[in-house]
Formats: structure tokens, sequence, C-alpha cells
């Protein structure tokens, strides 16, 4: 759990270049005088592989002690909180707004380490002023929810 | 004089007055958060300004990041735990006074050298924009290809540790931004089959991903440790919570110096506060009579960093005003709303949108009084707040204000999971000497250096080699291999780079 993937970041970066250079390669290259739409999402793309190829080989052989994430990093701040953001905007999309807010800030709460009380008072009332402030106030669009539409029901 | 038409402007707008005195104060507390930087705020801040006339929008986020540069040094002088990376020069000395007792005469100096700087670095904006963009007007596509590139090569390799991680972020944002439609046939390209990526990635939710998400990522296992620890100290000096006269006429030589380097940093794109703090810091510190005593407690050693870190706000719009080409973050997200706003950046904006410009050069103005208010009669109070509450209460609901920034952007909760995904990425990149900044700023050239690139060889016979024969183009040409080659030469010369602690070079702003 305590290992270095120090090389994790540019194993990304390798992947999303290779993803993007077999979209590329079917977009329409042009020709010498008229580039197409191809030619540089294709030249990017290798420019990517290659940068994130010897960035890789870098981290692999001089990786740096103490600084690189660690699968317990990964774990326990990282992954739980990019989770939660998904979470939070599916629910949205299932319930509208209000409580998927609700739930999320509550959770959210809960992930720093704050005790039960604390986070569910603070994420009823936080919910709640977030709702009155940015839907109500300011008439930001509440997505009508596809489960349970809180949208209609609060109006 | 065009700045008095630019008051005239912004004081016929009360709207606009208004939301710079709450910028600046947004910015102050902001910037003294440890972690959360003016950028961060920023990004999370745009969508609220959608619904605000362009001067208002861009007046607010424009002081926001003026006030936020001084807020850091709050946080760095109160608690050690810099706010920004800027930041992190003014704790040395900024710190030592604190724990002597005297915490007020350090917020006054850290006040007074930020406002001195922050109005050098304005005065430097408002007469140079104006006679640099006279002359980039007459720039056409083959120069500012070679403009873009310049800013692009130059910002990935001076931002961060590594010059290989620094190009690898900037191909990154470029390749991202080129997601959606090509911008001269007009065909849908690399939307990987997702109709949400029809139009391309919007700026905001992936800055808010990058930026805000990262930072609350980063934030959650140390913000369950507990608070800021305030420390509390006495001193029997009965000038303990002043700045005196004496002190400040010492000082003034100082901070004149320091907001020159600052100035003149801020105008190069890519380098930022931090290098300008920790440059005018050494620099004071080497030409001093006793620099054995910078790093105990000294005003000198917080007015030079300060000055120089307030400096960079008002050059750093340089490039993004006369060229268009952002070299800032802060410069990114701004050039990001006047797009938003429909004004068009580039040296012609000082004939098509002239009052704008003037009233936002005078919004600063303005902004830098308030804050520099705010800073010396409030700032041991908002220390004192942010010690009181913890962090593990704060960042949930940053975390919230991000989720729904990030989905106002286009009311779409694609952009929520699109900022999650940026989130992690950017996670992954702070962790390991990437450079989100760099990305971001990449993001934003992109589509102009595309654009001009092609319209290059669309418009000449002699193709690629258009770009050789212009002497303007290869100019910039030369200056992206000067700075490039200075960087590697350096880089191999000292064996690592120096940086500052905590936080990456440039993204602050």
């Amino acid at each position: 759990m305590d290992r270095e993937i120090g090389w994790i970041a540019s194993a990304v970066f390798l992947c999303v270049g290779v993803a993007f250079l077999v979209a590329s390669l079917q977009i329409p290259a042009g020709t010498a005088m008229t580039l197409g739409p191809g030619v540089v999402p294709t030249a990017m793309s290798v420019a990517v592989i290659a940068l994130a190829g010897v960035a890789l080989v870098l981290d692999l052989r001089r990786p740096q002690p103490g600084r690189a994430v660690t699968l317990r990093d990964l774990l326990t701040g990282a992954v739980p909180l990019v989770l939660l953001v998904a979470a939070y905007a599916q629910t949205m999309v299932w319930v509208g707004y209000l409580p998927a807010t609700v739930l999320a800030a509550v959770a959210a709460f809960r992930l720093f380490g704050n005790p039960w009380s604390t986070s569910l008072l603070h994420g009823g009332i936080g919910g709640a002023a977030f709702y009155v402030i940015f839907i109500r106030a300011m008439g930001i669009y509440d997505p009508p929810g596809t489960l349970f539409d809180s949208s209609a029901w609060l109006m | 004089m065009d700045i008095l038409t630019g008051f005239s402007h912004l004081f016929a707008n009360p709207v606009a007055l208004g939301f710079v005195v709450l910028a600046a104060v947004i910015g102050v507390i902001v910037g003294a958060i440890p972690g959360l930087t003016a950028a961060a705020a920023i990004a999370m801040l745009v969508p609220v300004t959608y619904y605000l006339d362009p001067l208002t929008a861009l007046a607010f986020l424009y002081v926001i990041g003026k006030a936020g540069r001084f807020g850091g040094s709050i946080s760095a002088i109160l608690f050690n735990t810099p706010g920004t990376a800027a930041s992190a020069a003014t704790a040395l000395d900024g710190n030592a006074l604190t724990r002597a007792g005297k915490s007020g005469k350090a917020l006054k100096t850290a006040t007074v050298a930020s406002v001195i700087g922050d109005y050098t670095g304005d005065l430097l904006l408002i007469f140079a924009a104006v006679s640099i963009s006279s002359v980039t007007e007459t720039f056409g596509p083959p120069t500012y290809f070679a403009i873009y590139v310049m800013a692009l090569i130059v910002i990935s390799s001076v931002i961060g540790d590594s010059v290989v991680k620094g190009l690898l972020s900037t191909c990154a944002g470029i390749l991202v931004a080129l997601i959606g439609i090509d911008p001269i046939s007009g065909e849908p390209r690399l939307n990987f089959g997702l109709f949400e990526l029809s139009a391309g990635v919007d700026l905001i939710p992936l800055l808010i991903g990058m930026f805000v998400v990262s930072e609350v990522a980063l934030q959650v296992r140390d913000a369950r440790s507990g608070n800021i620890a305030a420390i509390v100290a006495q001193s029997s000096d009965p000038d303990a919570g002043r700045l005196t006269w004496p002190e400040f006429r010492r000082c003034v030589p100082v901070i004149l110096r320091s907001s020159g380097i600052g100035a003149v940093i801020g105008m190069l794109p890519g380098l930022g506060s931090a290098v300008a703090c920790f440059t005018a810091y050494g620099e004071e510190r080497r030409r001093a009579k006793e620099s054995g005593k910078w790093g105990t407690g000294i005003v000198e050693g917080v007015a030079a960093p300060e000055a120089a870190n307030n400096a960079v706000s008002g050059p750093s719009m340089i490039p993004m005003l006369a060229l268009g080409v952002p070299g800032s973050t802060i410069a990114a997200i701004l050039l990001g709303v006047f797009l938003i706003h429909g004004i068009p950046v580039g040296p012609q904006i000082f004939d098509t949108s002239r009052e704008l410009v003037y009233g936002l050069f005078a919004a600063g103005l303005v902004g830098i009084a308030v804050y520099g208010v705010i800073g010396y009669f409030f700032a041991p109070a908002i220390g004192r707040m942010l010690a009181a509450v913890p962090p593990r209460l704060i960042y949930p609901y940053i975390f919230l204000t991000a989720v729904i920034s990030a989905y106002s952007a286009r009311t779409n909760v694609f952009d929520v999971f699109l900022m999650c995904l940026a989130g992690a990425v950017g996670y992954l990149m702070r962790r390991h000497g990437f450079s989100p900044a760099a990305f971001i700023i990449a993001f934003v050239l992109a589509d102009g250096a595309e654009e001009s690139f092609r319209q290059s060889l669309l418009l000449s016979d002699s193709g690629a080699l258009v770009f050789l024969e212009r002497p303007s183009a290869l100019f910039f040409f030369a200056v992206a291999i000067f700075v490039t080659g200075l960087r590697l030469w350096s880089k191999a010369r000292t064996g690592r780079r120096v940086q500052a602690p905590g936080r990456e070079i440039g993204e602050h702003g």
C-alpha cells in the first residue's frame, strides 16, 4: 500500500496519447498544401506519446522518494473524492440538485473527518443554502431528476 | 488621459464598483486559506460573472487575483503555512516576526509593500500595453503563430521541475483543446462518439477540476488532522503592532527595487509570482549590509517578496492584451471571460474596447486601495478567523462550490463528470511534477495557434517557408529557442532547479 507508483501520471498520459492517435488517424489529413483537420491532432498525439514515453522511463529509472504518490495516498485521498464527485453528478441526474447536494455534502463532511452530527448539520444546512443561493437566487437550472423530479416538487 | 476615462466609466457603474470591493474581500480571504489560490477562486467564480456586464465581470475576477496574491501573506506570516507558493518567501521573515510577538508589524509591512508593488506593476501595465499593442497590431497569421509557439515553449520549459514534463503538460493541453470542431473546415473531430463533446471541452469545468478538485483531493488527508496552529507570542516592544516611520524609510528602496523585479518578471510568460518573490528576496539579501539578519525576522525580509509578488499582477496582463497570449493562469482565465462576453482579445482591443480596458485598469487601481485598507486594519482578524475554523469544515464547502460552478458553466451535468476527470488528472499531475498551469494555458492558446498556422499555409504560396520569410516570426522563434536553451543549460549546470516549496511555480499566476 505504501509502494510508490510515481510512474502512474506518465502512464496515464501515454494511454491518453494512444487513444487520441487512434481517433486522429480516422480524421482526413488533407494534402501538403491544404492541411486537413487530422494533421494537428495526429502530430500532437505523437508528441504526447513520445514525451510520455520519455517521462515514464525517467520516472521508472529515477523515482523521487517521498514525493511520488502511493497506493495508500490514492485510496485514502484522491479516489474517494473523485468517486464522490461522480456519485454526486449521477445522483443529480437521478433526483435533482437539492437532494443530491444534501447527500453529497454529508458525505464530503464525513470524508474530511467530521463527526456524524457535524456532517449531518452542515450537510443539511449547507445543501439548503446552496440551493437557495444558486438555484433560486441566481436562477441556475435545476435538472429534473429522472427517477424523482425534486425540482417540480420544490416549485 | 485614457485612464481618467476608465475611472469615469468605472464610477458610472456602481455595480462594478461594488463588485470590486467584494472582490477585494473575497480575494484576501481566499488567498489566506492555505492551498487555495486566487486562480482556483477565480475559476469557481467565473460562472457567477455570466450574469454581469463585461466590466463588472472582468473587474471582479481581476481584483480577486490581486487581493489573493496579498492574502497569501496572512497565513504565511501568522501560521507559517503560505497560502500561495509566492508567499513562502514572506514566511521566512514574516513568521519569525510573529514568533517574536510582532505579527502586527509583519502584516502591516506586507500590506504596504504589496500596495506599492501592485501600483508599480499597474503603472507599467497602463503605459506599456498600449505602446506594445501599436507594434503588434501589424502582425499577420505567421507572426501570431510564432508568438503562440514562443509562449507555449517558454511556458512549458520554465514552469516546473522538468522540461519534458512541462512540454508534455503543454502538448496534452493542446490535444484536449482540439476536441470538438475543426476551426477551418467546421468538421467534428476527436469527440469519441460523445454528443456532449461535439462543441469541445469547456474551459471552466477543466479549470475547476485541475485547480480546485485536485487541491481538495490533496487536502483530504491533511485537513483531517486538525486546525491551523495559531502562534501566540507577546512582545514588550511598544511598536510590535505597527510599522514605524524609520522602518518604512528603510523599506522604501527595498520595495521599489523589488517592485521593479516583479514587474519585469511579470511581463514574461510563465514565470509568475513565486519566481519574482524569491528573486527579489535573494537580490535584496545579497545587497544588504547585514545579510545574516535576513530570515531572523526583519521587516525588509517581508517587504521585498511582497512587493515583488504583487508587482507581477499588472504586467502579467501585458502579453494577453498586447499579443492575445496569456502568460499566466489568471490571464488565461480572464482571456476566457473576455471571449465569453464576446470581446476578442489582442492588440486590436485598444481600438474596439478601449473604454472597457481602461475601466478594467481603473478597477485594478481601486481594488489595490481596497485590499490595502482591509489588510492594514483587518488582517489580524482574518488570521484569527482562519485559525478558528478548521480546514475540515472549509474544504467541503469549497467542494460544493466547485461542483455547482462546473455545472452552471453550461447547465450540463456532463461538465461535472468532466470536472471529476480533470480533478483526477490534475491530482496526479501536481503530485508528479507536471504542470496544470501549462496545461490550461496551452488549452486556451491551442485554437488560436492552430488557426493561425493553417491560415498562414492557406494564404501563402511558399508553404511552411512562410514562417521563415517574416523577420518578426523569426524573432519570436529565436526567443523560444533561446529561452529553452538557457533553461536546459542552467539545469545541466546546476544539476537540479531550486523550487519554491509546497506549490509549483506559475500556478498562482
